[in-house]
């Protein structure tokens, strides 16, 4: 179960709203390198990992990655918060408000909305936790290319951690790969899937 | 202390202890990781008492009824701080 705690994980305090901005940040909200695709990947592989330190990363980024859910949500909505009809026409956002007003939805930069389809779980834990250490790069490019369009230091500032973030969970799904390594014929990694070939039966 | 500063000794404490929780997920014989960890369950514990305190609840298991139901009055996350 979880538990919510009233609070960011990091700060947000945007002073200045620009919703020209919030159009391509939501995409780490619902977009294919999101938070919600990223923390339902690693909290859906976890069931079937047999490896119990391996299990715990994935339920401890995974939940993180709610943390950051809600960062990222919070700096679209300080971004949007009391637009007129003039600043949403401006910022070519018309398509956005018709759909959604001010309400935060869960889609990519380029308007489509989430799905499933762009998070994996494979059930084999070399598959998964190679996905999962290109997911947090993409992620991590994904934030790299915001940071280079954004230019309000009460943006950069969280976005910033965010992707640091990312880095962090890069290494950790590393060492989980070579945990999971070690408990394998080093000859042939590959021989058998552990989470099918190695169950008690 | 205003409550940005309680929550941000929070935020602080609770950022320790989560990225010292993800690398002894990997490393959970390392001592030094463990003796840190230690240590932050008690800087966060007071600093989570002392936002609570004056502030409100942080998780609503923690709400003082005897004052009404604090957990919706006070701010949601996503409002600005100050």
């Amino acid at each position: 179960m979880w538990q919510y705690e009233k609070r960011l994980q990091f700060p947000v305090n945007i002073k200045n709203p620009n919703p020209a901005l919030a159009k391509f940040i939501i995409s780490q909200y619902g977009g294919p390198d999101g938070e919600i695709g990223a923390s339902l990947r690693y909290l859906s592989q976890r069931y079937s990992m047999p490896y119990r330190e391996v299990a715990g990363v994935l339920t401890d980024v995974g939940t993180e990655e709610l943390a950051h859910l809600e960062m990222v949500a919070t700096i679209v909505r300080q971004l949007t918060r009391n637009m007129t009809i003039e600043e949403i026409k401006e910022a070519g956002m018309e398509t956005y408000f018709v759909d959604h007003t001010g309400g935060v939805y869960a889609q990519a930069a380029a308007g489509f909305p989430f799905d499933a389809l762009c998070f994996a779980s494979k059930g084999d834990a070399i598959t998964d936790l190679v996905e999962d250490m290109a997911a947090e790069q993409k992620a991590r490019t994904t934030y790299d290319n915001i940071l280079r369009m954004v230019d309000d230091p009460d943006v950069i500032d969280p976005i910033r951690f965010l992707r640091e973030r990312e880095i962090v969970h890069f290494q950790r799904f590393g060492e989980s790969l070579r945990i999971v390594q070690d408990n394998l014929n080093s000859k042939n990694f590959y021989a058998i899937n552990p989470e099918f070939d190695l169950r008690q039966q | 202390m205003t409550r940005s500063e309680a929550l941000r000794r929070v935020q602080e404490a609770d950022f320790v202890l989560y990225d010292l929780n993800l690398f002894l997920d990997t490393h959970p014989t390392n001592q030094m990781a463990l003796d840190l960890f230690r240590q932050f369950q008690q800087e966060f514990a007071e600093a989570a008492a002392d936002y609570e305190s004056q502030f409100g609840p942080l998780v609503a298991d923690d709400a003082d009824t005897t004052q009404g139901w604090a957990w919706v009055q006070t701010p949601w996350p996503w409002e600005m701080e100050d």
